[in-house]
């Protein structure tokens, strides 16, 4: 095996292992981060955070107070 | 046919489950923001698994697959760029904390805060238009790789698109953000395990001396030199360099994933986590399409090639599994497009023409309409059109259409006191000329004198559109300081409590 594709074989085991690696780490935290978002949308607690929504309404008040 | 009982009933246990799932989302959708961003309440390690999934479908595999049978490993440079550009965006937090930060929404409302209305309603287009050209082809490499895998033959291919699409756009249009995060989330764990079963058969079909020995048998040292190989060289890499930053940070679906998330702190991390991926993310279907060449030999179709690998090394009861994650890729990346370019359209596009403002309601009723409406544009492109570069290279370059423009909008718009707007407006045209220069002109590329075939030249498209983008921004914005002023957008100083955080002066 040539030294350009051991190259190219030892970075895809290290790209490889690294995405399987993080891909479990992610999907045992996400799980409880999924978790946590439903049981607030549940409350409703994003309803009220969020009623000031439109940002071109921000954009358009912000301006009328120069 | 390659499906057993077992692999379709699989396939049919977890497609209900997956419409069921993000149908039950739309319970959480009480307003406006609920719908597009889920509230803003997103965390990092789900944004993380979101971003991910959205950027992983079939048509990735599909393309990077291509590039490994057509290249060898000179493509897998692609990785190193790709995680470049990522890490650039998650160290620093380089454009997107700045958006998150302004609360928007889309890309263009930050046009409309930092330059006029006018030109958020042409970056609107631009991006829906390149946005939606982009995607055109997701759903036929969809029909390819099903059809291939399990083994149904070409002739399935439309009927595989159909009824992808309807289970799609169902969830989607009803649950908005919410139904993407949560069915991403799932599918995300299903496609990472889908990809884990089929990197190992593959493995065990074709080890890794045969591969590398057919790389440079077939390709000799160009199978290895990114800048030898005739697909590639240095104006590719310099285009991939500059546009990986750009589209990365610059695609709404990826980008809406830091729009939605709980601070711009967290909107850079759900980068940084996603970045870590993206080596891995690109290599391993590149791998499995060298792992094709090596096993059917250059003259299969190329695009063929890897789907029938996978059809064949992955044993019945897995290959159910691997398929149910292959389309949970892809469903995970509808969703999320036609979500965010439905966004682009209503909000960007449609609205700013109405003489009455859409209440939240009708915004959200009219983002449903146009997301179906691009996924019967996305049925008929994918079935006629006929793409004039690889794969790879006809996403890049209908990507920098409209990320050239706005790589410079928003760059100079965030980090430029004197950007104004008529850079904006030559920057967004400029950006976008070079593709659609080479959009129109590759049909007629026969008829072409030879003093304009450089324009049919993919990469030199791609890259000249960052570079005319920049100058169009620069030049623009200097020439005309005086007559147009920059509007100025600027962080609250101590004691100063404005709403958003942010105030405007001109």
């Amino acid at each position: 095996m040539s030294a350009g594709s051991l190259f190219w074989l030892i970075l895809y085991g290290v790209a490889t292992l690294t995405f399987f690696s993080v891909a479990s780490v992610i999907t045992f935290f996400g799980i409880q981060d999924l978790r946590s978002l439903l049981s607030k949308a549940n409350r409703g607690d994003l309803k009220k955070k969020n009623d000031d929504s439109s940002n071109s309404d921000r954009a358009d008040s912000r301006r009328e107070m120069q | 046919m390659n499906f057993h009982l077992i692999d379709w009933l699989i396939l049919i246990v977890y497609l209900t489950g997956t419409v069921y799932v993000g149908l039950r989302a739309r319970k959480y959708v009480e307003n406006m923001e609920g719908y597009y961003v889920a509230g803003r309440k997103v965390k990092v390690a789900l944004g993380s698994a979101t971003l991910i999934a959205t950027e992983i479908g079939v048509v990735t595999f599909m393309y990077f697959a291509q590039l490994g049978f057509l290249t060898g490993f000179s493509c897998f440079i692609l990785g190193v760029i790709g995680f470049f550009g990522y890490m650039v965006i998650g160290k620093t937090g380089f454009i997107v904390s700045g958006l998150r930060r302004l609360k928007v929404i889309t890309i263009p409302e930050f046009y409309e805060l930092r330059y006029n209305k006018s030109v958020r309603w042409l970056g609107g287009v631009l991006l829906f238009l390149g946005g939606v050209l982009n995607m055109g082809i997701f759903l036929r490499f969809d029909g390819i790789f099903l059809s291939e895998a399990i083994g149904l033959g070409e002739q399935a291919k439309a009927i595989v698109m159909v009824i992808m699409l309807i289970i799609v756009i169902s969830y989607t249009v009803l649950g908005g953000m919410f139904s993407v995060v949560i069915t991403d989330f799932i599918q995300f764990v299903i496609l990472t395990f889908g990809m884990f079963i089929s990197t190992v058969f593959v493995l065990a079909k074709v080890n890794f001396h045969t591969i590398a020995s057919t790389v440079v048998q077939q390709y000799g040292t160009s199978g290895l030199n990114p800048i030898t190989n005739p697909q590639f060289g240095w104006t590719f890499l310099i285009w991939m360099l500059i546009g990986s930053i750009a589209i990365s940070a610059l695609n709404q679906p990826a980008v809406s994933k830091s729009f939605a998330s709980e601070s711009p702190e967290v909107g850079r991390k759900v980068f940084l986590y996603a970045g870590l991926t993206l080596g891995g993310r690109y290599m391993i279907p590149m791998l499995w399409g060298v792992a094709a060449l090596a096993v059917f030999g250059s003259h299969i179709n190329s695009l063929v090639a890897m789907p029938r690998l996978l059809g064949s090394a992955v044993p019945s009861g897995l290959l159910g599994l691997m398929v149910a994650g292959m389309l949970a890729a892809s469903m995970s990346t509808y969703s999320a497009y036609l979500l965010a370019w439905s966004t682009v359209a209503t909000r960007d596009v449609v609205a700013p023409l109405l003489k009455s403002r859409l209440s939240d309601d009708q915004n959200v009723t009219m983002t449903r309409i146009i997301a179906a409406l691009i996924g019967i544009f996305m049925l008929v492109f994918g079935l006629f059109y006929k793409i004039p570069s690889t794969a790879f290279q006809y996403l890049a370059i209908t990507g920098a259409m409209y990320a050239a423009g706005a790589f410079a909008c928003v760059v100079a718009g965030l980090y430029w006191k004197r950007a104004n707007v008529i850079g904006a407006y030559s920057g967004l045209a400029l950006g976008a000329a070079a593709p659609v220069s080479f959009l129109l002109l590759s049909l007629f590329k026969e008829s072409l004198p030879k003093s304009l075939l450089f324009l049919v030249d993919v990469n030199v498209s791609g890259l000249l559109s960052f570079v005319l983008a920049g100058a169009g921004m620069v030049i623009g914005s200097l020439a005309t300081q005086r007559s147009h002023p920059p509007v100025i957008i600027s962080e609250p100083s101590h004691g100063e409590k404005l709403e958003g955080g942010l105030h405007v002066s001109r």
